[in-house]
């Protein structure tokens, strides 16, 4: 397997992902700006000037706008549609991709964080994908290097309406040692969230847009253990890996 | 790689790849502190890119007198308030991460500060007792401000800018003394 980043080179390869995407974002200002003042759409003429700037302010910082039928409109103003097959993810939305709120820092490797990219498919379905965290951005570390997952990522799409959570594990690796990144979504219900063995569950945090992530150690980490979801009084129980014995 | 970081900023990133290590270099062997080095280097590339649209040069050595006069005068503020401000980092929305023990050691390799010893001695000696005092403790023994500061006398901030201003009369002797042995980056 590929070394990690050295760690004598964490904080300067940080400081780069970090420049690089305040560079990315001040370019998509100028743009902003220049599509602006260039001014031939009567879209930009009709808009009322405080709610352009705010649409514009959106834009900049990277986030996406779903618009009544679900066009998304991506990072150069065209629309981006998904390929209309429920619960799988389209090809391309960046105007909509985020950074998910839930983080977990690696139980064994100083300074190593784990993240959540997640975006929503032309079907309504949150589609998540989870791996190293890096400058704001989530992808993974190959031969030292950082690499922000690429826009047609498989990522796991989940319709929250039935079963209220989505959940997901994932096996990656870091410093040549195994991981499984367990990690998803719950909607507004859920009240409490917690995992472990039955007889030790211990609770999962949930960050405040709805977003999880756990990262385990090993091959197997959560063999024969539950996830635990309560909705108010009730709770049921998903068998998160059957045992290895 | 600045007339390119100009018109798109995104590329920027390039830039501080190419030169970060040299920046550093410089700004440790005149800080003497990893960790100020560090800061001040962040900083430095932090304004750069704040500032990219300013840039008015169309070469690439053009662009490197830049980025030093905006390296030197990152220090000379450093020298002048005993402290790092952030405002450019804070500005372009970046935090600086902390440094590891892997890092120290890395940066003050990167000085090659062994080389550097001889003409560093003989600076030192011509500064007062109380200003060796002072960077013996910090630069030499890596005491903490606070822990400084009890056993002086004074605030932590009262010995910041003692060292800041020792290492800025220090530089002056090493600027003649190393300039000539060009080891100043």
């Amino acid at each position: 397997m590929r070394p990690d980043i050295p760690p004598d080179r964490r904080s300067t390869h940080e400081l780069y992902e970090q420049f690089r995407a305040a560079g990315v974002r001040k370019t998509r200002v100028q743009r902003q700006r220049q599509r602006r003042v260039a001014g031939s759409g009567g879209w930009a003429r009709h808009v009322p000037g405080p709610a352009l700037g705010a649409i514009a302010a959106f834009l900049a910082v990277g986030g996406g706008l779903a618009v009544g039928t679900r066009v998304f409109v991506s990072d150069d103003g065209s629309a981006v549609r998904g390929d209309g097959s429920p619960g799988h993810d389209i090809t391309r939305a960046p105007g909509d991709r985020r950074v998910a709120q839930a983080t977990a820092v690696d139980p064994e490797v100083a300074d190593a964080r784990w993240g959540i990219r997640a975006y929503t498919n032309d079907q309504g379905a949150t589609c998540l994908i989870a791996g190293r965290l890096l400058g704001g951005r989530v992808g993974r570390v190959v031969d030292g290097h950082f690499e922000e997952y690429p826009d047609d990522a498989v990522s796991v799409c989940n319709d929250l309406s039935a079963e209220h959570i989505a959940t997901v594990k994932r096996p990656d690796t870091i410093d040549n040692h195994a991981r499984v990144l367990l990690f998803g979504l719950v909607d507004r219900t859920v009240t409490g969230l917690s995992y472990g063995p039955r007889d030790a569950l211990k609770p999962l945090t949930v960050a405040p847009d709805g977003s999880y992530l756990v990262a385990g150690i090993g091959t197997h980490p959560f063999a024969g253990q539950v996830l635990q979801v309560s909705r108010g009084a009730a709770t049921k129980e998903y068998l998160l890996q059957p045992p290895t014995s | 790689m600045f007339v390119r970081a100009r018109s798109d900023p995104g590329t920027f990133g390039d830039v501080y790849l190419a030169y970060h290590d040299q920046v550093l270099r410089y700004l440790v062997r005149q800080t003497l502190d990893p960790e100020v080095a560090f800061d001040l280097m962040a900083e430095t590339f932090a304004e750069m890119l704040a500032h990219i649209e300013a840039f008015r040069g169309d070469t690439e050595d053009e662009g490197r007198q830049w980025m030093w006069t905006i390296a030197r005068h990152q220090l000379y503020r450093w020298r002048d308030r005993g402290r790092v401000e952030r405002k450019h980092l804070q500005r372009i929305g970046a935090e600086l991460p902390r440094l590891a023990p892997e890092e120290f050691d890395r940066i003050e390799d990167l000085a090659d500060l062994e080389r550097f010893r001889p003409i560093l001695e003989r600076a030192l000696a011509a500064l007062s007792e109380e200003q060796r005092q002072v960077l013996r403790l910090r630069v030499v023994e890596h005491r903490p401000y606070d822990e400084i500061g009890e056993l002086l006398g004074a605030s932590a901030g009262a010995v910041r800018i003692r060292v800041s201003r020792a290492l800025r009369d220090l530089a002056r002797i090493l600027d003649s003394l190393a300039a000539s042995e060009g080891l100043l980056t």
